[in-house]
């Protein structure tokens, strides 16, 4: 993987470094052949051919009959009340509602819903952080995430000396770390800048960084979330392709996006989740008809309950007219 | 790359905390060994001196005490037979890493909360380390403590090889407490604020500008066999100073009391960590 974005290197600074704007309008015309690989983003998805998952090998990702409550305490004094009660009489929010999927290696799934599904909670269990209240999860392999970039860094320390932390706690030996240093480094792009305290850096840098990490630790299961974005059109693209190629060598992806667009390149399978359970599981293309229906669904609802409200607004208007009227009338 | 070591389950989940925590544990000695000098650079790291401040801090202090016991306040008298000075250095140097232990060890999750909710981390490794962190500091201020004792004519003596008892100990006990505070720090700061204010009060209530087992009240004396920093601030005293063995018959209530303080402490620990540690990261 890194003689891959070595070549890549050349490419990107022949490309005029400054107007991020212009190169966007180049790419899609002379730029394309020049540019073979960073700018494009059509052609590499037109000849991206999804990696066969492997449907024999134990299961990378298992959830069975996940279940999750988070507690909702009133006050901090709530809080203190509870180390000792055990939480009783706590009011609580179901996140996931019993949830069922296995997710083969090599496969690369989608996670479609609207807000509150519980799309960033299963993302949070499959990276540990969180434990479900109910059920099994099983994973089998070592998770990327793509969520928390800058989570694990310690201000005061220079960038290498960041890495070296990072990657510890996300369980790399040291021979591991010595191996990939570079590659890090030269990915995140901050030269110099790299023996520097990282409360000096930007929040851009920091998150380069933090992706660079991330993307170089040869995951076996990458788990992204949409909202990230990192640097500038260049940069994004960048990462993009490093996450395609991962995805090429057969690495399992967990994606949560609402962007059609990224969904249909980016996987072979989606998972609509709904009030915290599966309510599809199946092609993309399917999964994203069924959440667009439904949005559609919910959005004529609020146009119709906009339009009643205005309705009734309009006769209420016109009542008190007819009101004022009469009390006109009568002097 | 072994599979083995990127297999995450909830299915094999420990039945009780203190089986939690040592699973947390196996296999991860070095990364918590990296972890805890990491932690110790990155406590000091914009300073010129660096960690060395750790060291220079309680050194100032020691002096102080020093020059106003023997220097100021000369012919302050002795307590046990011994020079104030020696007395009080023999207890400060234990309650440096006692405090340093309770109250960073209490905070140690807060403090390093992104652990917790951002990644993947056993929580219990963050108590270690941050607790092995205060224990390096400690280690040297046993060897500064140890010189002045040799310039002062009370070592070496074959009663020193007792901290080889007395500092493992002292570690188990007070990393042991932290199972049950740090949690309820990290869960709620109520916590972590009785802790903090209970410090000050724990300080004079253990014998270290005075000699606990010298009360004239039979009742308090006896009181003070509860307080666990008694038996380590004598403890260290036998082994550096008075050159008495760590078990005698004088000290069996002592010695009994601790062990059982330590077993109810491992049950609490456990018990508090269980509840605990899955709740940490959705409210932390």
């Amino acid at each position: 993987m890194s003689e891959e974005i070595n070549n890549n290197t050349p490419a990107e600074q022949e490309a005029p470094a400054p107007a991020p704007a212009e190169k966007i309008d180049a790419s899609e015309t002379a730029a394309k052949v020049a540019q073979l690989d960073l700018d494009s983003d059509e052609d590499i998805f037109d000849n991206m051919q999804f990696p066969e998952p492997d449907y024999n090998a134990p299961p990378a990702v298992e959830f069975h009959d996940v279940v999750k409550r988070y507690y909702l305490y009133k006050s901090e004094k709530s809080r203190f009340k509870a180390m000792f009660t055990g939480n009783r009489g706590v009011p609580q929010h179901q996140a996931l509602n019993g949830l069922d999927f296995t997710i083969y290696p090599g496969e690369s799934v989608g996670f479609i819903g609207r807000n509150g599904a519980g799309k960033s909670t299963i993302l949070k269990l499959i990276t540990g952080v969180s434990f479900p209240t109910s059920g099994e999860i099983t994973v089998r392999g070592k998770v990327a995430a793509l969520l928390e970039l800058t989570a694990g860094f310690t201000q005061d320390m220079t960038g290498r000396e960041n890495i070296y932390t990072k990657c510890l706690l996300l369980g790399l030996t040291e021979a591991e770390i010595r191996e990939i240093e570079d590659d890090i480094i030269e990915f995140a792009e901050l030269e110099e800048y790299i023996d520097q305290p990282v409360r000096t850096y930007s929040s851009g840098m920091r998150m380069r960084l933090g992706f660079s990490i991330n993307i170089n630790i040869k995951p076996e299961i990458l788990v992204i979330d949409e909202a990230l974005s990192v640097g500038d059109a260049r940069f994004r693209k960048k990462c993009r392709n490093a996450i395609l190629q991962l995805i090429h060598s057969g690495v399992t992806v967990l994606f949560v996006s609402h962007s059609t667009d990224a969904l249909t390149s980016t996987c072979n399978r989606a998972i609509y989740l709904k009030d915290g359970k599966v309510h599809f599981d199946g092609s993309v293309v399917e999964a994203l008809d069924m959440y667009n229906a439904d949005v559609e669904e919910i959005r004529k609802r609020i146009r119709e309950k906009r339009r009643a409200k205005k309705r009734k607004a309009k006769e209420r208007l016109k009542q008190l007219r007819k009101q004022q009227d009469m009390e006109k009338d009568k002097k | 790359m072994a599979e083995k070591g990127y297999f995450y389950s909830t299915k094999s989940n420990a039945k009780t905390g203190l089986g939690m925590i040592f699973e947390e544990h196996r296999g991860q000695a070095k990364k918590i060994m990296n972890l805890s000098l990491n932690n110790l650079k990155a406590t000091y790291k914009g300073a010129l001196l660096g960690p060395a401040w750790a060291i220079i801090k309680p050194s100032f202090t020691l002096f102080i005490l020093w020059f106003a016991f023997s220097v100021g306040l000369r012919g302050n008298g002795t307590v046990n037979g011994f020079p104030r000075f020696y007395f009080m250095l023999t207890g400060y140097v234990p309650w440096f890493y006692i405090s340093e232990a309770i109250l960073g060890g209490a905070r140690s999750v807060r403090n390093n909360r992104q652990y917790v909710t951002k990644l993947s981390f056993p929580m219990s490794n963050i108590m270690t380390f941050t607790n092995l962190s205060s224990m390096y500091i400690h280690m040297i201020l046993i060897v500064i403590m140890y010189v002045v004792l040799c310039f002062g004519g009370y070592c070496p003596s074959i009663y020193n090889l007792q901290i080889l008892y007395y500092l493992p100990m002292m570690f188990i006990f007070f990393w042991v407490l932290t199972w049950t505070t740090a949690p309820m720090a990290a869960f709620s700061k109520d916590f972590e604020n009785l802790v903090s204010s209970i410090m000050t009060g724990l300080f004079w209530l253990s014998g270290i500008v005075y000699d606990t087992t010298s009360v004239k009240n039979d009742v308090i004396r006896h009181v003070f066999y509860f307080n666990p920093v008694n038996y380590f601030i004598n403890g260290y005293r036998r082994t550096f100073l008075y050159g008495k063995p760590a078990f005698t018959a004088d000290n069996r209530t002592e010695t009994l009391i601790i062990f059982l303080e330590l077993l109810v402490l491992i049950l609490l620990g456990s018990f508090y960590f269980k509840r605990l540690r899955k709740l940490i990261p959705d409210v932390l």
